[in-house]
C-alpha cells in the first residue's frame, strides 16, 4: 500500500446537491473502514453539512448527519473552514461539537500532510 | 550519473509503471469534465502510466452513451479508453441508482463496488478528480 491518508474536500452543501455530499461521505466512511486515515474538510457550501439539528425528513431525504456521525465514530477527522462559516452567517455553536474549526490558511499544509486528496 | 527530478518523475525510467487513478463525478455534456478526464487518461496511458478510471455519482452516466453520434461526445472517448485497455470501473451503487446495468452500458466498463476505488487509491501514484 503506497498511500495511507486521504483528504476529502467537500465544497457542496446538503440536499440541493445531496448526491455530491452524500457520495463524499459514503466514500469517506468506506475508506476509513478499509484502513486508511481520512480527513474531511468542509468548505464553501460544504460547511452546511455540519449544522446541528438538520432534518430533511419532510422532503424525503436521508439525513447526512447520520453519515457524519458514522464518520466520527469510525475515527475520521472533521474540519470546517471558518471563513466559509462566517460568509454564511453560521456561528460555531451551530455546528456539531466534534467538528474542528480551521482557517483557510490551514488547508495547504493539510494537503501536504496527506498522501491523496479528492474534491467533491 | 546523477538522477535529476525530471528522471524521477518519468514513469518510463522505472521498472514498474506509475499508477494514475482518475475519479470522474460529473455526467456527460453538463461540463467538459468527462471529455477532459478521458483525454487525460489516454495521454497518461501514452506516457506509460497504468491508468484506472472510476466513474462515481453522475459520472456513471457516461457509460450509458453506447450509440454512435456524429458529434464529439464522452461515449466515444470512453470507447477509446476500452480499446486502449484502460480499466474503467463504474460504481455499483451509483449505477444501480440510475438503472445502469452491464446490458445498457458501454461494453468493457465494469460495474463494481466503491471498495474497488479504495484499492486504487491505496496503490496510486497520482489521483485526479474531475467534476468536483
Amino acid at each position: 500500500m503506497k498511500n495511507h491518508s486521504l483528504l476529502i474536500y467537500c465544497t457542496h452543501g446538503t440536499y440541493g446537491r445531496d448526491d455530491d455530499t452524500y457520495g463524499a461521505l459514503l466514500q469517506a466512511n468506506h475508506t476509513l473502514a478499509w484502513g486508511m486515515d481520512v480527513t474531511l474538510v468542509l468548505v464553501e457550501d460544504g460547511v452546511l453539512v455540519s449544522k446541528k439539528g438538520q432534518n430533511p425528513s419532510k422532503i424525503g431525504l436521508p439525513n447526512n448527519l447520520n453519515e457524519l456521525t458514522d464518520f466520527i465514530e469510525l475515527g475520521g477527522k472533521l474540519l470546517v473552514v471558518n471563513e466559509s462559516l462566517e460568509q454564511r452567517g453560521i456561528r460555531k455553536e451551530e455546528i456539531i461539537d466534534e467538528a474542528e474549526v480551521i482557517s483557510f490558511r490551514d488547508v495547504v499544509p493539510l494537503v501536504e500532510n496527506h498522501d491523496l486528496s479528492l474534491t467533491f | 550519473m546523477e538522477t535529476g527530478d525530471d528522471d524521477m518523475n518519468n514513469p518510463e525510467t522505472e521498472k514498474q509503471p506509475k499508477i494514475l487513478t482518475i475519479l470522474l463525478i460529473k455526467g456527460p455534456y453538463v461540463s467538459e469534465a468527462a471529455d477532459i478526464a478521458f483525454q487525460t487518461a489516454l495521454k497518461a496511458k501514452q506516457m506509460g502510466y497504468k491508468v484506472h478510471v472510476f466513474l462515481y455519482l453522475d459520472g456513471t452516466w457516461n457509460s450509458h452513451l453506447t450509440g454512435d453520434k456524429n458529434y464529439n461526445n464522452p461515449g466515444d472517448w470512453l470507447k477509446r479508453l476500452i480499446r486502449k485497455e484502460i480499466q474503467v470501473t463504474s460504481c455499483e451503487r451509483c449505477s444501480n441508482a440510475r438503472d445502469l446495468t452491464e446490458e445498457n452500458i458501454i461494453k468493457g466498463v465494469q460495474i463494481s463496488g466503491s471498495t474497488k476505488l479504495i484499492d486504487y487509491l491505496k496503490d496510486s501514484d497520482k489521483v485526479l478528480t474531475f467534476g468536483g
